[in-house]
């Protein structure tokens, strides 16, 4: 099998913000993707949000699926994007080793994790390629690619084709939890969060200044509600066991978590935003 | 009758904030004690001014005519008559708060007094003043004239109607004002820490070069310019002064620790473009 021939379907895994960004760019090359949400509440549940459809219906080339088990059937390469804790990571990465056809490759993103812990859960570790994935990925023209040891050159291959075809360069970085751009991005973020909690300003002026001030591309805490606020927050923690106290994650995020401010995909994060239909 | 706005030391704060000043149709006092320093300042701004209007940004009776509203000084007192005097003088404390201890007597109460001080507390900067509550920071980055953002900075004594008049202010002068307490590194100098310091541990991870990391930022984040790029254009001694400031600051908060490399560069002269060698080369 061609894990890249654009007639075999792509599965990717994760939660609504990264997932349907990832789908989006993929379905827009003509490639079927096959989608299954991790969400809670799921996006098959009524008055889902919005970003699980286009305006009109659903997404052509993009199909959401309730059985990872079905999803997972005849897919030629598998993207995980989700960020969590290490027990989900595993729990999800494992679910959706068991079902994958033998020859495809996993990409899993390593925002929170290493490449090679994330293969240690896989039955086969040589089809298991490191990845970076920070929302928004339409205009970005780089992407990472951390191999695990036992990564085998096949699957790192595989993996580079893949971003290739979607019109991506591809820089290959060492296997470390965040990569290069989620640890300064994620880190970045954090310093604002910290800021916003100690009443240094409002989070429209944080935004504002890392703007104006410094040419951010957008400001950290929009640009947190824009990734999501879970995979940052895990993200974030994963450094943080594995590099070192520094990346603990502002307790702000925990708060926000807990009342439901997942980001701007659930119309409240550390923003809020008027014209996302939002679970709240 | 012309609204006078004073403007203390003639460095390249200084005078960039008295250049947008003029060009927003203020009178400009450019005070600085060193003898002739505001006089080339204002031949500075003069050559700035011809150059956009040669690029067509300004017309020639534009130039002429914000020029014509700068008076360089060495003398503090002709401030007396400004409705609003702002400080960009060399980052000092005691320097900073004799010239405010000066200007404070010198002034009308009424008198609106801010500084430029990006490492050091308003509050710290207001103590000892009779009228404390008309002292802000007015925080412009460089350059001045290209860089729409201010921090307003409201020191804890600062009134609120202070704090509301030098917003204004900053809207007049053609900026994007935004509101930030007196905490260190404002908003700006302490949420970009980690561009710089993440990098730097990155780098010395090992596995990745420096221009591996400014591509990936710049490429894959959409960063105009990657963090060593960035801290050559800066100055790495200027970079890693504004860190220990923000370290030192938090009490070393760890995440803010300065790095050996940036500092081994700094004592040994690799400063970035201005030594034509930082992370990068330059001819």
């Amino acid at each position: 099998m061609n894990t890249n021939d654009p007639n075999l379907p792509v599965l990717v895994v994760g939660r609504a913000a990264v997932a349907m960004d990832l789908a989006r760019v993929i379905a827009g090359t003509g490639r079927q993707v096959k989608v299954y949400p991790v969400d809670s509440p799921s996006p098959m549940d009524e008055g889902r949000p919005s970003i699980w459809d286009s305006p009109g219906g659903s997404l052509d080339g993009v199909y959401i699926v309730s059985d990872l088990r079905n999803g997972a059937r005849g897919a030629a390469l598998a993207v995980d994007c989700f960020t969590g804790s290490a027990q989900e990571k595993q729990a999800l990465l494992q679910a959706l080793d068991r079902p994958l056809p033998a020859p495809a490759p996993i990409l899993t993103c390593c925002s929170g994790i290493s490449a090679v812990r994330a293969a240690s859960w896989c039955v086969d570790p040589g089809r298991v390629v490191g990845i970076g994935l920070v929302p928004p990925l339409k205009g970005a023209q780089v992407m990472e690619l951390a191999a695990a040891p036992k990564t085998r050159a096949d699957s790192l291959e595989a993996a580079r084709v893949f971003w290739e075809r979607l019109g991506k360069r591809v820089v290959q970085v060492p296997d470390a939890p965040g990569l290069v751009l989620a640890r300064i991005v994620f880190s970045i973020i954090n310093e604002a969060a910290y800021a916003l909690e100690e009443g240094v300003a409002t989070p429209q002026d944080i935004d504002t200044a890392m703007k104006l001030g410094t040419n951010y591309p957008r400001g950290p805490l929009e640009w947190a509600d824009q990734i999501g606020v879970e995979e940052v927050y895990h993200g974030l923690s994963g450094m943080a066991e594995a590099l070192g106290e520094r990346y603990r994650p502002c307790p702000l995020f925990e708060a926000y978590i807990r009342e439901g401010r997942l980001g701007r995909h659930a119309g409240r994060g550390f923003h809020t935003y008027e014209n996302v239909a939002g679970d709240r | 009758m012309s609204r006078l706005l004073g403007v203390i030391g003639a460095g390249t704060m200084g005078a960039g904030i008295a250049q947008v000043s003029a060009l927003a149709g203020f009178q400009v006092v450019l005070c600085d004690a060193a003898p002739a320093a505001a006089e080339r300042a204002l031949q500075q701004i003069r050559s700035n001014l011809d150059a956009a209007a040669a690029k067509g940004r300004l017309t020639p009776e534009a130039v002429s005519a914000a020029s014509g509203r700068i008076h360089a000084t060495t003398s503090l007192q002709e401030c007396v008559a400004a409705e609003a005097v702002i400080e960009a003088v060399f980052e000092d404390l005691d320097l900073k708060r004799s010239i405010f201890a000066e200007l404070d007597a010198l002034t009308a109460p009424s008198t609106l007094l801010a500084t430029n001080a990006s490492s050091l507390s308003v509050t710290a900067i207001a103590e000892g003043l009779r009228h404390p509550g008309r002292l802000v920071g007015l925080h412009f980055f460089n350059p001045v004239p290209r860089m729409a953002l201010v921090e307003v900075v409201q020191g804890r004594a600062s009134s609120s109607a202070s704090v509301q008049q030098a917003t204004a202010l900053a809207k007049e002068l053609g900026k994007t004002p935004v509101r930030a307490k007196d905490t260190p590194g404002f908003i700006v100098n302490r949420v970009a820490r980690p561009y710089y310091l993440e990098a730097l541990r990155l780098l010395s991870d090992g596995g990745s070069t420096v221009e591996q990391i400014d591509q990936v930022m710049r490429e894959g984040g959409g960063f105009p310019m990657g963090p060593f790029q960035l801290m050559d254009l800066i100055g790495i001694d200027v970079n890693l002064a504004v860190s220990e400031s923000v370290y030192r600051a938090f009490h070393e908060a760890p995440r803010f620790e300065p790095h050996p490399i940036q500092r081994e560069m700094a004592a040994t002269g690799r400063l970035g473009r201005k030594t034509g060698r930082g992370f990068y080369e330059y001819q």
